[in-house]
């Protein structure tokens, strides 16, 4: 994926779980903030921190058109596509197996 | 404890070619395993097809019957618009058994449970002198080649990213490759192997191309012996979002292709309508090769926008018109593009008073592996279809003609692979090259946090690719991108590492990443070697010191083979069955006297 370019707007706050804790029985979350500019996806921020603050955040992507549904996600709770759903502000953003 | 996965034919990928090519196979008796980067169905590019499947005329009127189709076409009509438009470069041969098998390809995706009633329509994309295109969007053919492989009960395995190919007494024995989702090496023994990878479009920041596209097709076969015919060819599309990032890399067909019915205007920064300098009669409605070049010149020279295109506006037409421009078009290339609802980026309203900023992508690959019209190649046992493989297209491809050669070079693929695997006998693959090649893929990350993170390597590889051996290419430009991926060969692939605390074996994209970048470099090695060499501008190979097509000496194949470990190059005359090519020099973009 290219580079996100422009200024951005704001800094937005991006929770994403990163595993379980089988003990604890509680999930992990992991917090990044990430430059925020209109019209950036899902995917573009989920992008930003791989590329940008921690690339031990591995997506599973495809086509980032929204054909190949290979990207899917759950985002603040609803099962979305990241490559097309506009990213909104902050959001939390979990795997889709824990949805199904 | 490593698993063998025995096969009587290995199928690398599994889209429209390598689905196509297990399907046939199993049809011929023998049993395919395919191998897939990704999960059938939801992987590779056949899934991001726009629109169609191409035929010739005649035979979608008298054979399907299908609307709009024109009986005054024929084969030798198709053959000949295909390589006009490949400049002369295509294997003729090869195109005359593409026309001739182009209506079975169509008749197999029928047959497998591709929805008729909605493929009765046929599109008329330029270049095309009679309306070809049967009308056969990814998302609707996708699950008919899915089911097809289930009914025939073909071995699939997902996530598992090919490396390398084995090889014993000459002849490809099989593979080896990494399971992404556990990290766990794998063997696969086999009698013969077809790969089926596609292009290698990814090496591109912009590319309509899905993710997995990183040329590591071309890349193993290259490794194995195997010879790789015009590569200086990488086709681009001119028309992607570069703005907003949501959008970034996604095609417009409906403002810039040349399928598109509407077109708006490209403007530079002085508002100059460019493409005047460069096709006054047709101006944005020329071919795509032209219309990247002339785009790709003013961002280069610095006249286009602000993120890294041009403008595309339609403030000529009235704003009246412009709110309905959509209402008349087929809403899956309108404003619900692929899976986007576009006017969640781009406002209606929006699009009446400002310009759309855009480039050209890396959209399909001309070049790839050499192969006969029986789909060998030079090394025994081994076999390509589809977009992997070189001579079709010529210099540059007519829309529509990516999903006929998928499907139609797959079942070739599948069917004399299936003829090869049942009279060969099984030969062992070598202990020495399966240790080697598994030491070299697990290095990255057995080197964890001692080496250099491929992350921003891919992003300066792909910086280079574009700038310097992308659509507009000097000999300057060629030459520096060569020294530099020597420098990234030598300096920076050794090092290749995931970083610190990232050693995880579960889908590490880093350690993806750190394996794909050595087959990216190659690559983009081929396509910058081919293109200094190749002093002329044909179709997707455009170098700025040399404009013209230079039909008497260099209507040629570059041909790419490895000899004692270096990349050589040489040329040979292309196959040439009908129709010649003009004797003259001629301007870019011309075909005739």
């Amino acid at each position: 994926m290219s580079e996100t370019k422009g200024t951005s707007e704001r800094v937005i706050r991006v929770r994403v779980m990163r595993g379980y804790d089988a003990n604890a029985k509680e999930r992990i979350y992991k917090e990044y903030e990430v430059p925020f500019t209109r019209g950036m996806s899902v995917l573009n921020v989920l992008d930003y921190i791989y590329t940008h603050l921690d690339h031990s955040l591995s997506i599973y992507y495809s086509c980032r058109i929204g054909r190949c549904n290979a990207c899917d996600t759950v985002v603040n709770g609803k099962t979305a596509e990241s490559c097309t759903a506009p990213c909104e502000g902050d959001m939390t953003i979990e795997p889709i197996a824990l949805k199904r | 404890l490593v698993e063998v996965i025995e096969t009587e034919l290995l199928v690398i990928g599994s889209e429209g070619a390598g689905a196509s090519a297990a399907i046939e196979a199993a049809r011929h008796g023998v049993e395919p395993t395919i191998v897939t980067k990704g999960r059938i169905g939801h992987c590779g590019a056949t899934v991001t097809i726009d629109g169609d499947l191409d035929v010739d005329s005649r035979s979608l009127h008298d054979q399907f019957h299908l609307k709009g189709a024109d009986p005054r076409d024929s084969k030798a009509k198709f053959f000949e618009d295909m390589v006009r438009g490949g400049k002369f470069l295509n294997n003729q041969r090869i195109v005359e058994t593409h026309v001739e098998d182009a209506p079975k390809a169509l008749q197999a995706l029928i047959d497998w449970g591709a929805p008729y009633p909605e493929l009765n329509r046929v599109m008329h994309a330029s270049g095309h002198t009679y309306a070809r295109g049967a009308w056969c969007p990814g998302p609707k053919i996708t699950p008919a080649y899915v089911n097809e492989v289930r009914k025939q009960n073909v071995k699939v395995v997902e996530d598992t990213m090919v490396t390398d190919l084995l090889t014993n007494e000459g002849r490809v024995v099989g593979a080896v490759g990494l399971d992404l989702l556990t990290g766990a090496f794998r063997i696969f023994r086999s009698k013969a192997v077809v790969i089926a990878t596609g292009g290698g479009m990814r090496i591109y920041p912009y590319t309509t191309a899905p993710e997995e596209l990183s040329g590591d097709g071309f890349a193993m076969a290259y490794r194995a012996g195997a010879e790789l015919i015009n590569m200086e060819f990488p086709m681009f599309l001119p028309g992607v979002f570069v703005w907003p990032p949501g959008l970034t890399s996604v095609d417009i067909p409906f403002i810039l292709s040349t399928a598109g019915e509407f077109q708006g205007w490209m403007l530079n920064r002085n508002g100059e309508r460019f493409m005047s300098r460069w096709a006054p009669k047709t101006m944005e409605w020329t071919t795509r090769d032209i219309c990247s070049v002339a785009m790709m010149t003013e961002i280069l020279e610095g006249r286009g926008s602000p993120h890294g295109g041009i403008y595309v506006s339609f403030s000529h037409l009235p704003k009246n018109l412009v709110d309905h421009l959509f209402d008349w078009m087929d809403p899956e290339i309108a404003w619900k593009y692929g899976g986007f609802d576009v006017e969640k980026y781009v406002s209606k309203e929006g699009l009446r008073e400002n310009a759309l900023e855009a480039a050209p992508a890396c959209h399909y690959w001309n070049g790839g592996i050499r192969i006969t019209v029986n789909s060998e190649t030079n090394v025994p046992g081994l076999f390509a279809g589809g977009e992997v493989q070189g001579g079709t297209m010529g210099a540059n491809r007519l829309s529509g003609n990516a999903a006929t050669e998928c499907i139609v070079w797959g079942l070739r693929a599948g069917r004399f692979a299936a003829e090869y695997s049942s009279k060969a006998k099984k030969l062992d693959y070598r202990e020495s090259q399966v240790k080697e090649l598994q030491a070299k893929l697990r290095k990255p990350l057995e080197d964890e946090g001692k080496g250099i993170s491929p992350v921003p390597i891919r992003l300066e590889l792909q910086k280079l690719a574009w700038e310097k051996v992308g659509v507009l290419r000097t000999t300057e430009g060629l030459q520096q991108a060569i020294s530099e991926i020597e420098r990234i060969k030598k300096e920076t692939v050794p090092k290749l590492s995931v970083s610190a605390g990232n050693s995880s074996t579960t889908y590490n994209k880093e350690w993806i990443h750190a394996i794909e970048l050595p087959n990216m470099l190659l690559v983009l090695e081929m396509v910058a070697r081919g293109a200094l060499m190749r002093e002329e501008s044909r179709g997707a190979c455009y170098r700025r010191e040399y404009p013209e097509t230079d039909y008497p000496n260099w209507t040629k194949e570059t041909v790419i083979a490895k000899v004692r470990d270096q990349m050589t190059f040489r040329t040979e005359p292309v196959t040439i069955t009908k129709l010649p090519p003009p004797t003259k020099k001629l301007p870019y973009g011309a075909t005739s006297e």
